[in-house]
Order: structure tokens, then C-alpha cells, then sequence
């Protein structure tokens, strides 16, 4: 999958990331912004690493050679994060919907220019898609969260469980998978 | 023609940017995932804590008491007279900011508050506010405020979005503790009613039952004789726990979660097979059955009290000495104030000295409790035990220093050389981020509850972003730790963050390799995992 704007776009990437982290950045408090800009080791900055690495792992999908299985490695990477972070679904999927603002900002005229609006739309279109894609892994965080949560519980009470015979254990493979969930154990 | 501006219409789908504000005109936002429970009422009257009642984080009103300003007034006054360390830390922090980007709350939200320099502001710009002349006379320019009911809101949700891990201090030039800010915090809100539940239950139970869940000292047996089946099917060894027994040479404390919880009983299959192989003479405790106290999150007093239960029962049973399993706060609490407010130790107790080595482990001569991986390691360094690594081979293994027994006794080398006996693959997590500058697991000092999730996911953030790092290059699979609340909470922040990598307590890996006389051939793991090379022997 190749884009008509591609050269077009390489040749702005740096502006276009720019303009598109703090745009991403906008929606933390100043002081924040400051720190997460300033030093992005990953050990010293993991939050500021990791945002930054997948912002500039999907851009270069649009300069470079456009792949679903790396879109898809740098959205589970941000998505995981705003799954946590941002309070609604829509805040934590904007990330995306800059993209398109600064595409336009940036380079929305001279592929207008060169390319007419097929150009135009044909980047705008991938956008989308992503979007699309990157609810499948917001949503998949935050049933993962949910997971998490009765997990926990089961975990917690692990050898009640077990001694009641209500835990389906791998290990002790007694029971198999599709087994109705309250069939005993022992 | 100008395209349109796409970030325009983002104004109008239901979020906003955050405000630039000044950081005293912010509040918090009680989103479920983001606050814990408030204390049941039953529970703060059988503790007999003040004002129990109905009430939740996010109600608007939060029915405190009529004099509550009075209250926190006099209860910061309070301990400013009686603790020094608090006095000092609400007057001497030159903003210098080295501890700003040290805290893994603040690295994985990005919420400025949760720098421990702000943190600490929180309460004293009201100290300022309300006690000195400056704060009274020129306000917010002289960084004062006056205490307000959405100030107290506001300390709830950072002071319990904060774990005392103290990683903040290690940086600090002037050595301000936040962690003991955040203690007294908590332990003012406390007196106008301003609890949790996830912390005080424990404490109830630990208080009235013996440990957190409030299992019987029947329940507590049948657990244990249900993992010694366990232990029988694993290695032909029949082997008897004893408990409550009077004479006894040593107690054996643990925190309860490894009678019970997932990963944790592991740990006590090894332990139980470590004590077995060196045929000590010991017994545990249903009274004490717990290590943890969750009195430390509460009030000094409470602490006192959950505390005094070890050494009761240690004067009960007429043992020598306490020997203490791998668990976390426990042993901030025997280090820091066994000593001081807690102590002196029962005088039936003796300086502990290792039956089987002859070591006097003089550092304990005072608390009379040594933490096991000391004991394990100076078996070790013995060469007392009989070692096969490669029953962990299944492993490649890291290790994950807990906030307290790191930073807050400062047990660096023990755990590790350990380890480096008992696996034959062990990597380091990168320097910044282990031993003192370890990060927290993001759920410690009493968070660790499910409500809390999206808040542990985000502070744990930075510790599985060093375990992803060594997976990636390692290969690790495996995160060894010596704290029940890591055993506890590490799993679900891994299944989240990096989902290939287990947990583990030191000692269940030292159960693993430990060749004990007259057992079968081993063939499984503690966890029932087919140990590496056995399958493919079998096809054979």
C-alpha cells in the first residue's frame, strides 16, 4: 500500500511530528509537558519515551511503507497507556484525529497542489482506518483491565478456590476447557 | 481555499484540554478506577476510629464532621510538636525539583501533583496558610493557602495516590521523606473520618483474627495440610508444618497471602521444603499469621498494635527467635521502629543464631527477627545446601527489589546472591531502576485493590517498563521478588504491560532446586510445570 503523498510527507516529517506531539501533548498540564519533552530515556521518561516512540512509529507508516502488523505494534503500545490515562474513549483516541489536523496544517495544500483531493483524501482515508483499528486495541486494553480485576480475585483466593474445587487449573489439566465453569475438580 | 481544521470540532466531543490553571485552582476528578473505596462504617466503630459512617469518594458531600477544620488543625499541630522529621519537611524543601520526575505515579500519570515536591506542597502551603504570618498576610504569592473541604478532597486523592516507597527521597539533597509525609497525611485525615476500606479491613481482621482475610486457625491448618498433599505429589516427601507448638526454637512469621493467594502459597512450599531439608525446629503462629501491617497505613498507633501480636506470640510460645518470610512493609516496620516506638523485644527472646551454620546474626540483636533470605543466604554461603539449578531452568529470572525491604532496610545482596544459586539464568533490570533506585509496584502501602486498577496500572508503569526491557532482551520470563504485595500485584501489572513474564518469590525458586534427601525424582515444578528436559525424556 503505497500513498500518492508519501515523498510529500517525508519531506515534512519532522515538522509534521512536531507539531503533532504537542498537539498530543496539549492535553497534559504545562509542567508535564515540560518534563515529558525534556529527557526521553526510557528508564528516566518511560511515559514520554513510549508516546514518543509510537508517534513517530505510525508517522513513518505514512513516509515510509505503510504496514498493518507495525501500525498495529505502535497502537497496542500508546493505546495501553490512554486505556489507563485518559477519561473517555474519545480523549484517548484523538491522538489520531491531530494526525489529520496537522497533515492539513502541514502539507494539506501542496498535496491539494500536486496530487488534487484524491491525494488528499487518499492519506485522510488511512487515517481513518487506523482510527478504526486502534478502537480494536483501546478496546482490547480496557476488557484486559476488566480481566484484570476478576483475576485478581481469583488469584487471591487461589487455594479456597482450589480446595472447593471450583478452580479450572491447566497444571492439573482435570477439566476441560468448554466444562461448564462450577463442574468440581477433585 | 482553506482546508478545514479537523482539531477544531475535537472542542465539541465531550473532553476538554487539560485547564491551565493555577495548581491550587485544579481538583480531582473521583472516576471510578481512580480512588478507593471509603472505610464501612462497621468496621472504622469495631477499630474505634473516629466517625464512622456512610459516605463514598465521590459523593459530593463527605459528611465530615462540623468541626472538622478544627480537628485538622489541631491534629497538624499536633504532630508537628512530636515528630522533628515533620516539622522540618513542612519547612525546608528549596523547590530545587531533583525529586519531580522521581516518582512513578507522576512518570506514569503526568499528573503534576503526584511530584513528591508537590505532593508535599498540598499540605504545606496550608501549614503555610494557616499558621504563619507570611501565608496569612500575602496568600497564594508567598505559596500559602487556607484549608478548605475540597483541600481535604484533595489530599485523600494524592496521599492515597502515593505508596511510601520513598524513591523520591533517595534524590533529595536535604533527605525529605514524603513517604513520612504522606503517612501523617494519611493519619490526620484518619481523625475527621477520611479513610479506606481496602486498608482498614485488613487491619480489623488482623487486629481481631490473627491475619488480612480473617482465616481460622483451623483454615489455616487445612490450607496448609492441603499444600503439603501438594508438596507429597511433587516430591514423595511427606512432611508435617507445625503449628502454635510451645517450645519451639523459632516463630515463623509470613505474610498470610502465602497461605492462600496465587503465587504466594509457592513461597511457602518452599519454605516448607527448606525447613524440612535443615530440620528446624520451628512453629507458625494462627495469632500472628500475618507479616503484613496494614496498622503502618493507618495511624503510628495502629501500626503498634498489629505489631505487638508477633512479639506476643513470640513470648507465648516461648520461642527464641523470629524468623520472618519474604514480605514487604513487615519489615519496615521491625527495622525502622522495633526499636524505637514499638520495642523492646519479649526478654524470653535470644540474639538469633542459625542452628544449622552457628551464625549470630548480630544486626537483629535488638528486633531478635531475621528476614529469610539473610538466613537462606548465610545456609548458603555454608554450603549447607544441596542445589540443582537446572530444576529452574524453565526460568530466566529478574529480580524486582520491593520498595521497603530495599529502600527501607536496605537488603540489596541476599535476594540476588540467592538467586544466583538457585537459577542458572538471572539478568539485572537496568541500574536506574533497581536496588535504592528501584520503582515501586505501584499498588504498595494498602492500594492494592481492584477499584484502584487504572491508577496501579499507570503507577506500575515504569517498573514493567524495565521488566519489558530485560524480556526483550533476555528473554526473561520470570520476576522474583520477596514481598507479598509484589507477589500480589506484580502479576496482574505484567499480565497488562508485558504478559510473557510470571511471579515468583525467592524462595519458591529456592524450593525448586533444593535436593532433599529421600525425595522422588522430581518431575514437575512447585507450580505442577513439567520441569525442563522431563517431557522430552518421556518421549524418548
Amino acid at each position: 500500500m503505497s500513498m500518492r503523498a508519501k515523498e510529500l510527507l517525508k519531506e515534512k516529517k519532522s515538522e509534521i511530528f512536531k507539531l503533532w506531539r504537542d498537539k498530543v501533548y496539549s492535553l497534559f498540564p504545562e509542567e508535564t509537558v515540560r518534563f515529558l519533552k525534556k529527557e526521553t530515556e526510557r528508564f528516566e521518561n518511560p511515559l514520554g519515551y513510549r508516546l514518543e516512540e509510537g508517534l513517530k512509529g505510525l508517522l513513518s507508516q505514512f513516509t515510509e511503507e505503510f504496514s498493518w502488523e507495525k501500525v498495529d505494534y505502535y497502537l497496542e503500545r500508546i493505546l495501553k497507556i490512554q486505556a489507563v490515562q485518559s477519561s473517555r474513549p474519545s480523549e484517548a483516541l484523538s491522538f489520531l484525529y491531530y494526525l489529520k489536523s496537522v497533515f492539513r496544517e502541514v502539507v494539506g495544500e501542496r498535496i491539494l497542489e500536486e496530487y488534487g483531493p484524491e491525494g488528499l483524501l487518499e492519506v485522510e482515508d488511512h487515517i481513518d482506518a487506523v482510527i478504526l483499528r486502534a478502537f480494536n486495541q483501546y478496546m482490547a486494553a480496557r476488557e484486559k483491565l476488566n480481566e484484570l480485576k476478576f483475576q485478581e480475585w481469583k488469584s487471591r483466593l487461589f487455594l479456597l478456590l482450589k480446595r472447593a474445587g471450583y478452580i479450572y487449573d491447566e497444571r492439573e489439566g482435570s477439566l476441560p476447557r468448554e466444562a461448564h465453569h462450577n463442574e468440581k475438580t477433585l | 481555499m482553506a482546508l478545514p481544521k479537523p482539531d477544531e470540532l475535537l472542542r465539541d466531543v465531550n473532553y476538554d484540554r487539560m485547564p491551565a490553571k493555577h495548581w491550587m485552582d485544579t481538583k480531582p476528578e473521583f472516576r471510578p478506577g481512580a480512588y478507593c473505596y471509603a472505610g464501612k462504617p462497621s468496621v472504622v466503630e469495631e477499630l474505634g476510629l473516629p466517625f464512622p459512617r456512610e459516605w463514598q469518594p465521590h459523593d459530593e458531600d463527605w459528611k465530615l464532621p462540623p468541626n472538622w477544620k478544627e480537628i485538622v488543625l489541631n491534629a497538624i499541630k499536633d504532630r508537628a510538636e512530636r515528630f522533628r522529621s515533620f516539622k522540618l519537611f513542612m519547612d525546608i524543601c528549596v523547590r530545587c525539583g531533583a525529586c519531580a520526575d522521581k516518582c512513578h505515579f507522576f512518570l506514569g500519570t503526568g499528573d503534576p501533583k503526584n511530584m513528591p515536591v508537590l505532593r508535599a506542597e498540598l499540605l504545606r502551603s496550608v501549614v503555610k496558610g494557616e499558621f504563619t504570618r507570611s501565608g496569612k498576610l500575602f496568600g497564594r504569592l508567598a505559596g500559602a493557602r487556607k484549608l478548605t473541604e475540597d483541600v481535604i478532597k484533595e489530599w485523600f486523592y494524592y496521599y492515597y495516590q502515593c505508596t511510601e516507597c520513598r524513591r523520591c527521597s533517595v534524590f533529595c539533597p536535604y533527605g525529605i521523606d514524603t513517604a513520612e509525609i504522606t503517612i501523617l497525611a494519611r493519619e490526620i485525615l484518619h481523625e475527621i473520618g477520611v479513610n479506606i476500606n481496602w486498608i482498614l479491613e485488613p487491619v480489623r481482621n488482623s487486629a481481631f483474627i490473627g491475619n488480612h482475610i480473617g482465616l481460622q486457625p483451623h483454615t489455616i491448618q487445612e490450607n496448609i495440610e492441603f499444600l503439603l498433599m501438594d508438596i507429597e505429589e511433587i516430591t514423595g516427601l511427606k512432611i508435617e508444618v507445625p503449628i502454635n507448638k510451645k517450645g519451639a526454637e523459632i516463630l515463623f512469621v509470613t505474610p498470610s497471602a502465602d497461605f492462600f493467594a496465587e503465587p504466594g502459597i509457592y513461597t511457602f512450599m518452599g519454605y516448607v521444603l527448606l525447613f524440612h531439608y535443615l530440620g528446624l525446629d520451628y512453629t507458625i503462629s494462627t495469632y500472628a499469621s500475618e507479616g503484613g501491617n496494614f496498622g503502618f497505613f493507618t495511624t503510628h498507633e495502629m501500626m503498634r498494635k498489629l505489631h505487638a501480636k508477633i512479639y506476643h506470640e513470640a513470648e507465648r510460645l516461648k520461642v527464641k527467635w523470629i524468623l520472618g518470610g519474604e514480605c514487604g512493609h513487615m519489615w519496615r516496620v521491625v527495622h525502622q521502629y522495633e526499636d524505637t516506638m514499638c520495642g523492646p523485644a519479649p526478654s524470653n527472646l535470644e540474639v538469633p543464631k542459625s542452628p544449622i551454620t552457628g551464625t549470630v546474626f548480630e544486626h537483629a540483636k535488638s528486633t531478635k527477627i531475621v528476614h529469610i533470605c539473610e538466613f537462606t543466604a548465610d545456609l548458603i554461603a555454608h554450603g549447607k545446601l544441596q542445589l540443582d539449578p537446572s530444576r529452574n531452568d524453565n526460568y530466566v529470572v529478574t529480580f524486582h527489589d520491593s520498595c521497603n525491604t530495599s529502600r527501607g532496610m536496605g537488603i540489596f545482596e541476599e535476594p540476588r546472591f540467592i538467586l544466583r544459586h538457585v537459577v542458572n539464568n538471572f539478568y539485572e533490570m537496568p541500574e536506574n531502576t533497581i536496588r535504592e533506585k528501584t520503582f515501586c509496584c505501584g499498588s504498595g502501602s494498602g492500594l492494592n485493590t481492584d477499584e484502584y486498577m487504572e491508577i496501579r496500572m499507570r503507577g506500575g508503569f515504569p517498573r514493567a517498563n524495565a521488566v519489558e526491557y530485560v524480556h526483550e532482551k533476555y528473554g526473561v520470563n520470570m520476576l522474583a521478588c520477596i514481598c507479598a504485595i509484589d507477589r500480589a500485584v506484580l502479576p496482574p501489572l505484567m499480565n497488562y504491560w508485558v504478559p510473557e513474564v510470571q511471579v515468583c518469590g525467592v524462595h519458591e525458586l529456592v524450593g525448586n532446586a533444593l535436593v532433599i534427601p529421600g525425595e522422588k525424582k522430581r518431575t514437575t515444578d512447585l507450580r505442577f510445570q513439567p520441569l525442563k528436559g522431563v517431557e522430552e525424556e518421556e518421549n524418548v
